[in-house]
């Protein structure tokens, strides 16, 4: 079932700038008068966020010796058009251990699920957040 | 498309889940394989219960839900518990593409049930012998 285009964060970004750009003709001739104010897509935050997450995630999989849940959050980083984290320092503790990083990220995944602006952007996390969702039952 | 058409498709999804889990089970034998049953029985249940909220969410908009089909068509074979699994897990796989594509096509209360549906699809398809996917209800990632 299509349900739309996928999702491209670079996409997003230029979805985020395009409205800046809009202006009338000139209403004495010499200067555009701006139709609007320039806007943020608020799902560019949303993303960069979600990728901060995902990132400390796979630090802390990769510090647990869990390469394929280290796999997994490099995949859905490149899925959001991120760069996976590479030759950082692993992260040797985190509350809760894996299972609480995990815990918090699948959560943190279905919050931004909902509250992303974009269908096909929430459809997106949604899915991470069961593939999640799986690793930890 | 309109949250109540994307409700009217998930509706139209659940009527065929639930026809099919009942077909499942009453292939499945309670004491032969009574795991299998079990989570047949537990599946069966599930979506029943997503087919009613489904349907009092579309009255509650003011719209006809959707009606069950007589019939739908049975995936074959079905002469084995595997064969019997095996068409358990691609029904589940295709009600979580379902989810996904309302979670896309909601939003409020409406995305956030059909998110907690899609996860627990996701993890039922495990019962059934399914492996953990990447992008579950929505495999085009997978293909990139």
């Amino acid at each position: 079932m299509s349900v739309g285009p996928r999702l491209h964060r670079r996409s997003a970004l230029a979805l985020a700038t395009a409205g800046a750009v809009a202006v009338t003709g000139c209403d004495d001739g010499s200067r555009p008068t701006p139709l609007a104010t320039p806007t943020t897509d608020p799902d560019v935050a949303l993303v960069d966020r979600v990728l901060r997450q995902l990132a400390l995630a796979q630090r802390v999989a990769e510090a647990n010796g869990d390469q394929d849940l280290a796999a997994l959050h490099r995949t859905h980083i490149e899925a959001l058009d991120g760069t996976p984290a590479t030759g950082t320092v692993p992260l040797k503790s985190a509350p809760g251990g894996l299972a609480g990083a995990e815990k918090r990220l699948q959560k943190q995944l279905e919050r931004a699920a909902l509250a992303a602006a974009s269908g096909a952007l929430a459809r997106l996390l949604a899915s991470m957040s069961a593939a999640v969702s799986q690793r930890l039952a | 498309m309109t949250e109540t058409d994307a409700l009217q498709t998930t509706l139209a999804a659940e009527h065929a889940a639930v026809y099919l889990f009942g077909v499942l089970g009453g292939r499945t034998s309670r004491s032969a394989t009574p795991k299998l049953f079990d989570t047949l029985s537990a599946a069966y249940a599930a979506h029943r219960a997503r087919r009613d909220h489904l349907v009092r969410e579309i009255t509650d908009l003011g719209a006809e839900p959707v009606a069950a089909e007589a019939a739908y068509e049975v995936p074959r074979p079905l002469e084995t518990p595997a064969q019997v699994e095996r068409a358990g897990l691609d029904l589940e796989r295709s009600c979580a593409a379902t989810y996904a594509y309302l979670v896309a096509n909601t939003v409020d209360d409406r995305r956030r049930w059909a998110i907690e549906a899609l996860n627990e699809t996701a993890v039922r398809e495990l019962v059934l012998r399914g492996t953990p996917e990447t992008f579950p209800g929505a495999d085009e990632y997978a293909d990139r």
